[in-house]
């Protein structure tokens, strides 16, 4: 006999709860903030009235509430326990303090010079997110995040420009992975997933000529991130006076190629 | 003056009269849409809803945000560029075949090993019920149906949840190299856009143990998509006697690898161990 049910639609059966309020498996169904933020991030257009570097500080702001701070610590220090260099590198806790005028003091060519350029060019901060002291091992690890961020871009052949973001970001999730125990990696890379994610996704829905190259800096990521050393834990810092190449070469970073997304990004309108 | 933190910055609100929610993006104007994205991104996997359910619930909500006069016109525009496209469009070659037309295939034919699938398994032949298309967009999407299942084999993706991401990106990447409208392979690839998202988010945040093997996966299909000649064009059908080498030689499949990954995917569906051995993060 033919089963009335659909192919597509069967083997559902819905589970009760006593719950008063929408409540699921998942701690991150479970968080309308993130629902609202994830809809909005993945589905809407570009714009200049609502930059999507603010979406990115709002998802942060959700994901503070949701982070298992306790589960991430007992992680950490698990890790360290394992991976020595680990250990040492949240040990020593080097945080940067250079300002513009100290990166355009390297060499023209320079990896500190180059990124020099660029915050003076654009009237950019070197902080993308304000310096703070840690508190704990995710705070540690979450500022030089913020800090090596942009050098990320240089270093693993980004462009600054939206889609040059796909770059760091899929870089990131593809070397983290290779060092780290998975829990860890889960509950640290829910930002870099979703931000990434969203980037595809509205690229697929809006901006549709732009998509292969969206793709391609996917791919480039991938690679550098597979093929490189743990560099999110070298000091970036004390390769400013090389050039690129020899500065990649001694930061641990293979495979690069440096993509041109500039034109694509500028499909997306905030950017036009 | 409490400075505006810098990544909050150059936030300019757009007012409106509308009374309801409303932006300039038809899909997040879309309550069910944005209902359904949230979920199927964030939840768990779980026997109360397979994943295929989700796409049963997703297929009336992209239907509805369809313009299909605009989709025709394009297709339209397209076949007069794209010989191609066209040529395929005027054979409307339509497949009828049933599982047992497959026994006569030898085992490690592209016939045989569908035929050893659908026989160990319990899959229906069609996933999309059949229907005779009214439109160039219904016979595009029959046959996307009719040779998705062929697609797993030929790109190497594997009957199982993170081997359907590998004919997810090949679609992705080989529909935007041979249409050559990108709104129009845009359209096309809707299913793939949304579709895939689960497998990628919703790995990471609660099943980062098989993320490799979801990298791996994006990968190839990406890999495959981009140096095959349009495989989502051919006629499948006349290659099902020939032995999987073969095929993808002869219907220009270039770059597939097969990974094993049904436990990576049991794994992620939740109806499995964590595998012994997991895929470690390296090249594809």
């Amino acid at each position: 006999m033919t089963d009335p049910v659909p192919y597509l639609a069967r083997g559902g059966t819905a589970i009760t709860t006593e719950s008063t309020t929408l409540v699921s498996s998942s701690v991150y169904l479970n968080e309308p903030r993130l629902r609202d933020w994830l809809a909005t991030a993945f589905l809407r257009k570009s714009g200049k009235d609502s930059p999507t570097t603010h979406d990115a500080y709002k998802l942060y702001g959700i994901l503070k509430d949701v982070f298992d701070i306790e589960r991430i610590e007992a992680l950490f220090t698990a890790e360290r326990k394992r991976w020595p260099e680990l250990d040492a590198w949240f040990a020593q806790g080097f945080s940067s303090r250079f300002s513009v005028e100290d990166l355009l003091a390297n060499p023209d060519g320079s990896f500190g010079h180059r990124f020099g350029r660029y915050i003076r060019d654009n009237g950019f901060e070197i902080d993308i997110v304000p310096r703070f002291v840690p508190r704990n091992q995710f705070e540690y690890f979450s500022l030089r995040s913020g800090q090596t961020h942009d050098l990320e871009h240089i270093l693993t052949g980004g462009g600054f420009d939206i889609l040059g973001e796909l770059v760091p970001y899929f870089a990131r999730l593809s070397n983290l992975p290779r060092f780290l125990d998975p829990e860890l990696v889960g509950l640290i890379n829910v930002g870099q997933v979703l931000g990434a994610l969203r980037l595809i996704s509205r690229t697929g829905l809006h901006y549709h000529a732009a998509f292969p190259m969206a793709l391609a800096a996917m791919r480039c990521g991938m690679t550098v991130g597979e093929q490189s050393g743990p560099y999110w834990m070298r000091q970036f810092e004390d390769a400013f006076h090389l050039p690129i190449d020899q500065a990649r070469a001694e930061l641990g970073i293979v495979g690069a190629i440096d993509l041109d997304t500039s034109a694509a990004s500028l499909t997306w309108t905030e950017y036009a | 003056m409490t400075e505006v933190p810098y990544l909050a910055r150059g936030w300019m609100p757009v007012e409106t009269p509308s009374s309801v929610l409303v932006s300039s993006s038809k899909y997040l104007n879309n309550p069910a849409l944005r209902e359904w994205l949230a979920m199927i991104l964030l939840r768990r996997n779980g026997p109360d809803m397979p994943p295929p359910a989700e796409m049963y619930a997703f297929l009336p909500i992209i239907e509805s945000l369809r313009d299909h006069d605009h989709i025709e016109a394009m297709f339209a525009q397209e076949r007069r560029v794209n010989p191609a496209l066209d040529a395929w469009f005027n054979t409307g070659f339509i497949s009828s075949y049933t599982i047992e037309d497959f026994a006569q295939y030898a085992p490690g034919t592209l016939g045989g090993i569908f035929h050893a699938q659908m026989t160990g398994g319990n899959y229906d032949i069609q996933i999309v019920p059949f229907a005779a298309p009214q439109s160039q967009l219904q016979f595009y999407n029959l046959r996307s149906g009719q040779t998705h299942d062929f697609e797993h084999i030929l790109t190497g993706g594997g009957f199982n949840f993170m081997g359907e991401l590998v004919p997810y990106w090949y679609r992705l990447t080989n529909v935007f190299k041979f249409i050559r409208d990108p709104e129009l392979a845009a359209e096309l690839s809707m299913l793939q856009i949304f579709g895939s998202l689960r497998y990628t988010v919703r790995t990471m945040l609660h099943y980062p143990q098989v993320w490799p093997t979801c990298v791996n996966a994006i990968q190839r299909g990406m890999r495959v998509g981009q140096d095959s000649d349009a495989l989502f064009l051919a006629k499948l059908e006349d290659y099902f006697h020939l032995p999987l080498e073969e095929a993808r030689a002869a219907l220009g499949v270039r770059g597939a690898v097969d990974v094993n990954t049904d436990d990576a995917g049991a794994f992620w569906a939740e109806r499995g161990p964590l595998p012994d051995t997991l895929q470690k993060m390296e090249a594809a």
